[in-house]
C-alpha cells in the first residue's frame, strides 16, 4: 500500500528525516511513535504532498507520489493534528464544502456526509455550528471529513491528541470500524498504551530515523524483554548476590528488601536456566519474573539511548 | 455550472456575519453624504443669486465614482489580506492543499468572492449614482463602464491583496504591504511619469530638438496605473476624447510644429488609452494570482522546520 524508500529532508541544516525507510501493507493500522522533532509530522506530510523531500521515494498502490500527487489526493484522507474548521459553518456544511473539493455535490454529496456524521456518531449534529462543538466532537468531525471522498489511506496527526478519555475512547471506536472498512491508516501519537491496543504495527522514530518497527506484538515481546526480571529470595542474599554479578546476561544489578532486580538480556528459555542453576546452588527463592513490558518504557528506552 | 466551492463556502461564512450589512451601510452613507454635498453647494448658488447651474448637478457621478474608486481600492486589499493568511491561522490552508482542488483555484475562489463583496457595494450605491440621471447628461452607458472599471480595478487590488496574503503568516502585514504596491502603481507611475516628462522637456529645450515622439511616449508609463483608467474615463464621460489624447493634442495645437506621421500615430493610439490601460491592469493581475498559486503550493514552498 504504502512504501517509503530513502526518505531524507533537510530543514537548512537541519536534517528532519533520515534515509527514512517503511512499508505499510493494506489494511494495517500503522502507529508512528517519537518525540517531539522526531520527522513524524514531516513524514506524513511528504506522503500527502504538503511537502517536498530532499531526496527519496512514497509509492501508494505502487504510484510514486511525489511525480503524481494530484491523482493520489484522491486515495488519501488526511486529518491534521489540529481541528482546521470554520467556525461560521454549520457541520452539515462543512462536511458538504470538502464533499465538493472532491467534486461530490447535490444529493450523492449529502447522503455521504449523513452517511459519515453517522460513522463518527454526530448524527445529531448536523445543523450545528462546528463553533459549538465539543473538542472531542470537532475531532471525530475532522474525522469524518477525511473520509469523505472514501480514501484507501487515511492520515491521523495526533488524532487523540488533548481529548478527554471518553473521546479518545470513542475515537478508538471509529479506528477499530474503519479497520474492519479495510481502511489502511497511519496515526501518529504520543499516548502509546492506546497504540499498541489499536494498531497492528508500530514505527519508533527518533532524529529523522526509524529505530524500531515490527508487529506490537513482536514489539511488546521486545518491550518485555527489556524488562527488569525480579527475583524473589527466601534466604542467602549474599550468594545470590554474587552469583547475579558473575552471570554475563546480568547488566545491571539492584536489591529491594528480600528481591534482586536485574537487567538480564535473556529471553524466556535463559530465564528458565536462570532458574534451573539457583535450584543447583540451592539457593532458595520464591521466584523469578519479568515486569509487564508495555511500549510506554520500550519507547523511552529506545528514544533515550544516546542522551544525557 | 460547477460553482468554486471555496467561493461558495466564503459566501456562505459571509452572509452569516453581521459585518458586511454594516460596512455597507457606511459606505452608502459616505455617498449620500457626498450627493447630499453637492445638491447644497448648487441650492446655495441658486440662493447666492448667481445662476442655478443645474448642469454641475451631472458632476455628481465623476464624484460619486471617484469616491467609489478610492474606496474599493482601499476596501479590497483588506478584503482580500486576510483571504490566505486566515485559512492559514485557522490551519485550514493545509487541508484544503490536500484535496484535488489546485491551488490556482483556491487563489480564484478567493478573488471572486472578494469581487462579489465589493459589487454588493457597489450595487448598494447605484441609486444614488442615479442622482445624476434626473438632471440629464448621463446615461446607463455610463454606468456599464463605471461597473466595468470598478470590476477591473477590483480584480487588480484583489490579486495584490491575495497575493500579499499568500506572502504575510499575519493579515495587518499582508494589508499594509498590499497597500503600499497600489499606491506604488498609483503614485509611483504617475512620479515616474512626472519626472521623466520634466527631465525630457529640459533636455528638449536645452538641445532645442523639434521632434517630440519621446514626450508622447512617457505618458505609457502610467499604463499600470488603476487611476489614470478612471481619469481618462471621466474626461470622456464630458469630452468627446480621452485625458491623454486631449493634453496630448492640446500640447500641439498651439506649436508651429508640423506634425510627423509616428507623431500623429501616437497621438491618435493615446485616444484609445483605455484599451491597453485595461490589458495591462488585468496582465499585472494574473500575474499576481499566479505568483499567489505558486507561494501557496506546498510543492513549491520551501520548507520549514516542524516536528
Amino acid at each position: 500500500m504504502l512504501k517509503i524508500d530513502g526518505l531524507t529532508k533537510y530543514y537548512g541544516k537541519f536534517l528532519a528525516l533520515d534515509h527514512l525507510n517503511l512499508e505499510i501493507e493494506k489494511g494495517e493500522i500503522f502507529g508512528f511513535v517519537g518525540p517531539n522533532g522526531a520527522g513524524k509530522t514531516t513524514t506524513m506530510k511528504i506522503v500527502c504532498g504538503l511537502l517536498n523531500p530532499t531526496s527519496g521515494q512514497v509509492y501508494i498502490n505502487g504510484v510514486d507520489a511525489l511525480k503524481d500527487a494530484q491523482s493520489l489526493k484522491r486515495k488519501i484522507g488526511y486529518v491534521p493534528d489540529f481541528f482546521g474548521v470554520y467556525d461560521n459553518l454549520k457541520a452539515m456544511e462543512y462536511m458538504e464544502f470538502y464533499a465538493s473539493m472532491y467534486g461530490l455535490e447535490g444529493k450523492a454529496a449529502k447522503e455521504t456526509c449523513l452517511g459519515l456524521m453517522d460513522l463518527v456518531n454526530l448524527s445529531d449534529k448536523t445543523d450545528s455550528y462546528v463553533d459549538g462543538l465539543s473538542r472531542g466532537m470537532k475531532q471525530r468531525l475532522c474525522l469524518a471529513r477525511s473520509l469523505v471522498h472514501n480514501p484507501d489511506l487515511l492520515i491521523l496527526d495526533e488524532p487523540a491528541s488533548g481529548l478527554d478519555p471518553r473521546a479518545r475512547f470513542e475515537m478508538k471506536e471509529i479506528l477499530k470500524n474503519l479497520k474492519e472498512m479495510g481502511k489502511t491508516i497511519i496515526i501518529s501519537s504520543h499516548i502509546l498504551p492506546e497504540l499498541a491496543e489499536m494498531c497492528s504495527s508500530v514505527g519508533i522514530m527518533k532524529k529523522g530515523k526509524l529505530v524500531l518497527h515490527g508487529q506490537v506484538d513482536e514489539i511488546l515481546e521486545q518491550a518485555k524483554n527489556a524488562n527488569p526480571l525480579k527475583i524473589d529470595l527466601i534466604d542467602k542474599k549474599e550468594e545470590a548476590i554474587m552469583f547475579m554479578k558473575e552471570n554475563p546476561k546480568v547488566k545491571n544489578l539492584s536489591i529491594r528488601d528480600n528481591s534482586l532486580i536485574l537487567a538480564f538480556d535473556g529471553d524466556d528459555f535463559e530465564i528458565y536456566e536462570l532458574m534451573k542453576a539457583f535450584v543447583e546452588r540451592q539457593i532458595p527463592i520464591r521466584g523469578i519474573h519479568r515486569e509487564e513490558g508495555n511500549l510506554e518504557t520500550l519507547f523511552i528506552e529506545v528514544t533515550a539511548e544516546g542522551e544525557k | 455550472m460547477k460553482i468554486n466551492p471555496i467561493l461558495k463556502k466564503e459566501l456562505t461564512i459571509g452572509s452569516r456575519s453581521i459585518k458586511m450589512p454594516v460596512a455597507i451601510f457606511f459606505y452608502d452613507a459616505l455617498l449620500a453624504l457626498c450627493s447630499f454635498v453637492i445638491l447644497l453647494i448648487v441650492r446655495a448658488q441658486a440662493f447666492d443669486g448667481g445662476n442655478l447651474n443645474l448642469k454641475s448637478l451631472a458632476y455628481v457621478f465623476p464624484i460619486l465614482m471617484c469616491t467609489q474608486a478610492v474606496i474599493l481600492y482601499i476596501m479590497i486589499p483588506i478584503i482580500t489580506a486576510s483571504s490566505v493568511s486566515g485559512e492559514r491561522e485557522r490551519q485550514t490552508l493545509d487541508i484544503m492543499l490536500t484535496t484535488p482542488v489546485k491551488p490556482v483555484q483556491i487563489i480564484t475562489g478567493k478573488l471572486a468572492t472578494a469581487i462579489i463583496q465589493v459589487f454588493l457595494f457597489v450595487f448598494s450605491s447605484l441609486p444614488m449614482i442615479s442622482l445624476a440621471f434626473l438632471f440629464g447628461g448621463i446615461n446607463w452607458v455610463n454606468i456599464i463602464y463605471m461597473l466595468g472599471i470598478f470590476l477591473v480595478i477590483s480584480i487588480f487590488a484583489g490579486s495584490i491583496g491575495i497575493y500579499c496574503s499568500s506572502v504575510f503568516k499575519k493579515t495587518l502585514p499582508a494589508i499594509i504591504v498590499s497597500m503600499v504596491i497600489e499606491l506604488f502603481f498609483v503614485f509611483g507611475t504617475l512620479i515616474a511619469y512626472g519626472v521623466s516628462a520634466g527631465f525630457y522637456e529640459y533636455y528638449v529645450y536645452q538641445n532645442n530638438i523639434e521632434d517630440q515622439t519621446t514626450s508622447l511616449v512617457l505618458p505609457w508609463l502610467m499604463v499600470a496605473n488603476p487611476a489614470a483608467l478612471v481619469a481618462d474615463y471621466l474626461y470622456r464621460v464630458f469630452n468627446s476624447e480621452g485625458i491623454f489624447h486631449s493634453t496630448a493634442s492640446l500640447l500641439f495645437a498651439y506649436s508651429s510644429h508640423n506634425l510627423s506621421g509616428m507623431e500623429k500615430t501616437l497621438i491618435n493610439g493615446l485616444n484609445y488609452w483605455m484599451i491597453p490601460n485595461i490589458l495591462v491592469l488585468l496582465g499585472v493581475s494574473m500575474i499576481f494570482i499566479k505568483m499567489a498559486a505558486n507561494r501557496i503550493n506546498p510543492l513549491r514552498r520551501k520548507g520549514k522546520k516542524r516536528g
